[in-house]
């Protein structure tokens, strides 16, 4: 088990360098000159411009760049924003608690319900609620984050002024994005738990255990949802990724200072330092959180353990 | 199945409804009402301004949430306040700033040589006076001995020119660094190599010659310097303020000024700026004690945030949502015309648009009436030339061909014999996505059966693509003035010498007269010439002037004696919160 935990670990870290490479040439690769974005949206005389190119070393061969960016990440530094002059660590530090503050609770939410309705309806396959649970499924993948946004925003903000609209002045601003987020997520945790819930139904190792005489509250508990859950490591997984995607609208949305608002409007900006040192830390956060991933599968699923 | 269908609309709400309800129990123990912070903030103690004309508070169309936004927030204690949305400032270092959102802030925080009022006039700043000597070059600025820091430390010339020297300075690398450029030796320091140290190279023309008496020399006689000297980065930092790399982050993050107001705690970037009255400001007190910048990553969250009466004032509005907010808040949404021109520009030098009668009859053929009202609900203002007519000097009269002619639009450009192959290429450049373009792209076609194809650029790209020297055609841009000048516009955009001269113009007769509005004994004096030489422009029209800039906002009916001038600027430091 240990070595196949430095086989990934070393996998990771090869990923993770061919990344920094993909990613510095596609930033640096995108059309239009930095400095006339750090100048402003104004023409500015060419010694303005040259300045600026001095400053943040624009004009230097792009190996050199890859370079002193290297340099700069084995001392955890990952240079200066173009835009706001403020070290790129400290723009991650300040975005990246928001963020994880609003994937954990999406997360808890889409889990909670959708491992709760997905192991009910598997109970009652076909009934009304199973249907209508469907049906909200389907919806909830149809319908864009940015109109379920809209939508909470206006009724629970605006006219019935439950929730904050915007912003993080307490932890409960973070629930109507979470909610919002956490609504095409739900949708798969919950088809995901009943298919999962099903087919474990007719396990041999469950028959096993009823015949045993285990009552069915310790057959469920035990053998069904313990089982059905393995594979939501997985998800937990794969889902982080599409949340971090999915929070850039939410982030906007709701005016969250999290690492999607500060990614995109970095890229409008053309501000390539945090554009790359926020991609990097997305990635190896990515890896990370796989790589954990697998490891609790190991731990979850004992019949892993023997793959070498 | 229909059943279905209404089910599946109905559960998702449930569900979410659920969870949010059941998290917000446990999580706090607060009630949503009461998070809704500042609210109006409303307080009793605020000076009731009288002579509020800007703002009226009557407004029969209020809404049941607006009447829930002035009651809700009770005071509390008697600090009066209010919120204002703001985009994410590029900087509030005054050196660093380029931009309105910045400035919003830097405004309170400082306070430069010479100041402007609401109406734009140039009134004492630091300065209590001024004069120019006879030879037109040099400049004297006696400085108020009461000016201070927030900090208590007096203001004194060197901190003038210490923080020019940092602006110039290549090492700084300033965006606006080019605004200096008429002070003697400002060139040569922002155009040396970077020494490595910010600011420790002087400029030339500009000497402390004592605590209180200051002195800046221009290259050339220059009437309009003191306009100039009111942008934001000419103001006052003491060296000791950024002498270290520690220090200088730190001042970007929490600016010691000498303004009206002072920052109450360090910038919380992406959430928050908040500003309080300084005591040590020896001018005109700001009203309210505490001003809270909220910045915004979308206008239309601002705009969700005070509908739900969690924000006192929301700095422009989605387009779609004009309309009703016309309707619903009446006086309270404020509509300032502004220093701002929209325009579609011809590479003057390339034909066919070096022929002046093509460009005229492509302008006549533009409806900009029908424009500013249909397309921008009247949040725009049709332009009657090139200078917005808002601007102290500018002709006020619509230019010849500044109009909508249809007839005229094609009889002149079958005369000058129209343009080869009836296709040309449009680069839209602006923000404003192509809107604006589709009028004025339809007109061209069903009168002139001309063929175009829009290109759409960024800024930085299009400049690129231009200086590249590939073959280019008319480009939607936009401008607005440094400061509030004539010369501000004509200048930059149409001198030929200028950096910034997209159009390739070049006419003597113009540059003879924008070269005497800068010799001319002062700003008064030099406006003549620069009404003639709009005259010369706009019969030349090296570009097709389109809509003219209005600021737009809304502010809660706490807010009195609101003002936004016409450079966009919002005078927080003039409005009250009523009690």
């Amino acid at each position: 088990m240990f070595n196949l935990i430095v086989r990934r670990l070393c996998g990771a870290a090869a990923t993770f360098v061919m990344a920094t490479v993909v990613v510095f040439g596609a930033a640096f690769g995108l059309p239009g000159d930095p400095a006339r974005v750090i100048a402003g949206r104004r023409q500015v005389p060419e010694d303005t411009l040259r300045a600026i190119r001095l400053r943040y070393h624009l004009d230097d061969p792009l190996p050199e760049q890859y370079l002193r960016w290297m340099g700069g990440l084995l001392r955890g530094d990952l240079g200066q924003s173009y835009a706001s002059r403020r070290p790129v660590t400290d723009i991650l530090l300040d975005a990246l608690p928001v963020t994880v503050k609003l994937l954990a609770l999406t997360l808890v939410i889409e889990i909670a319900i959708g491992a709760t309705l997905g192991a009910i309806t598997a109970g009652r396959r076909g009934s009304r609620l199973d249907n209508g649970v469907l049906a909200t499924c389907v919806l909830a993948l149809a319908v864009p984050t940015f109109v379920v946004g809209a939508v909470v925003q206006d009724f629970f903000g605006v006219r019935w002024k439950l929730l904050p609209v915007a912003g993080t002045s307490s932890n409960l601003s973070y629930l109507l994005p979470a909610c919002t987020l956490a609504v095409t997520g739900y949708a798969i945790a919950t088809r995901l738990m009943r298919s999962q819930t099903l087919a474990h139904q007719s396990e041999q190792h469950v028959i096993t255990a009823r015949a045993k005489g285990l009552s069915e509250s310790a057959v469920t508990r035990r053998h069904i949802v313990r089982n059905s859950l393995v594979p939501f490591v997985a998800f937990i997984g794969l889902e982080i990724g599409a949340l971090a995607s999915g929070s850039i609208v939410v982030e906007r949305i709701f005016n969250l200072p999290g690492v999607g608002g500060v990614v995109a409007r970095a890229v409008s900006q053309r501000d390539n330092a945090l554009i790359i040192g926020f991609t990097m830390a997305v990635i190896a956060t990515y890896l990370l959180v796989d790589l954990l991933a697998d490891v609790a599968a190991l731990a979850l699923d004992p019949r892993l353990r023997g793959v070498e | 199945m229909q059943r279905h269908v209404r089910l599946a609309l109905a559960i998702p709400l449930l569900v979410v409804a659920a969870s949010c309800s059941s998290d917000d129990s446990s999580s706090d123990s607060s009630t949503p009402a009461s998070t809704a912070s500042s609210a109006a903030s409303s307080d009793s103690n605020a000076p009731a301004d009288t002579s509020a004309t800007e703002t009226s508070s009557a407004d029969s169309g209020a809404t049941s949430e607006e009447t829930t936004a002035a009651s809700a927030g009770a005071p509390s204690n008697d600090v009066s306040s209010f919120s204002v949305s703001i985009s994410e400032p590029a900087a509030i270092d005054p050196g660093l700033s380029q931009e309105v959102e910045g400035a919003q802030v830097i405004r309170l925080l400082f306070q430069t040589l010479v100041s402007l009022d609401p109406k734009l006039a140039v009134v004492p700043g630091v300065a209590t006076d001024w004069a120019v000597g006879d030879d037109g070059l040099t400049w004297t600025f006696n400085l108020s001995p009461d000016a201070v820091f927030s900090d208590g430390r007096p203001v004194v010339a060197d901190d003038f020119a210490f923080a020019f020297a940092r602006a110039a300075d290549p090492d700084f690398a300033a965006p606006a660094s080019y605004q200096g450029l008429p002070i003697k030796g400002w060139a040569d320091v922002s155009g040396a190599e970077p020494s490595g140290a910010i600011g420790d190279e002087p400029v030339a023309g500009v000497t402390a010659v004592d605590d209180h008496t200051l002195t800046i020399e221009t290259e050339a006689p220059f009437a309009l310097l003191p306009k100039v000297l009111t942008y934001q980065m000419f103001s006052p930092v003491a060296a000791d303020y950024v002498d270290t790399e520690a220090k200088a982050a730190a001042f970007a993050e929490e600016p010691i000024g000498n303004g009206p107001y002072k920052m109450s705690g360090p910038w919380e970037h992406n959430v928050g700026i908040t500003v309080e009255r300084s005591d040590t400001y020896a001018g005109t007190a700001g009203v309210t004690d505490s001003i809270e910048f909220r910045i915004y990553s979308e206008i239309a969250t601002a705009y969700r945030d005070f509908q739900a009466g969690e924000l006192d004032i929301a700095r422009g509005l989605p387009p779609e949502e004009i309309k009703d907010a016309m309707e619903t808040y009446g006086d309270r949404l404020l509509l300032t015309p502004t220093g701002a021109l929209n325009y579609i520009g011809f590479p003057t030098n390339v034909a066919p648009f070096d022929n002046p009668d093509i460009r005229r009859a492509l302008s006549l053929a533009v409806d900009r009436e029908a424009i500013a009202e249909r397309i921008f609900s009247s949040t725009l203002l049709p332009a009657s030339g090139v200078v917005p007519s808002n601007v102290p000097g500018a002709l006020t009269t619509v230019c010849d061909a500044c109009t909508y002619d249809p007839e005229r639009a094609k009889a002149l450009y079958e005369s000058a014999g129209g343009i080869p192959g009836n296709s040309i290429v449009l680069y839209d450049i602006s923000d404003d996505g192509q809107a604006g373009l589709e009028p004025v792209i339809n007109s061209w076609r069903e009168l002139f059966g001309l063929d175009v194809e829009v290109r759409s650029f960024e800024f930085a790209q299009y400049i690129e693509e231009t200086a590249a020297g590939k073959p280019v055609g008319p480009f939607e841009l936009g401008w607005v003035w440094d400061y509030p000048s004539m010369y501000s516009f004509l200048s930059p955009l149409f001198e030929s010498t200028s950096d910034v001269n997209n159009f390739g113009y070049a006419n003597p007769d113009f540059d003879a007269l924008l070269e005497q509005a800068r010799t001319a004994p002062d700003e008064g004096a030099g406006l003549p010439f620069l009404t003639q030489a709009q005259a010369i422009v706009e019969k030349d029209l090296p570009l097709i002037p389109g809509t003219f800039g209005k600021d737009i906002g809304v502010v809660s009916e706490a807010m009195s004696n609101v003002m936004v001038d016409p450079g966009a600027l919002w005078r927080l430091e003039l409005i009250g919160v009523k009690g």
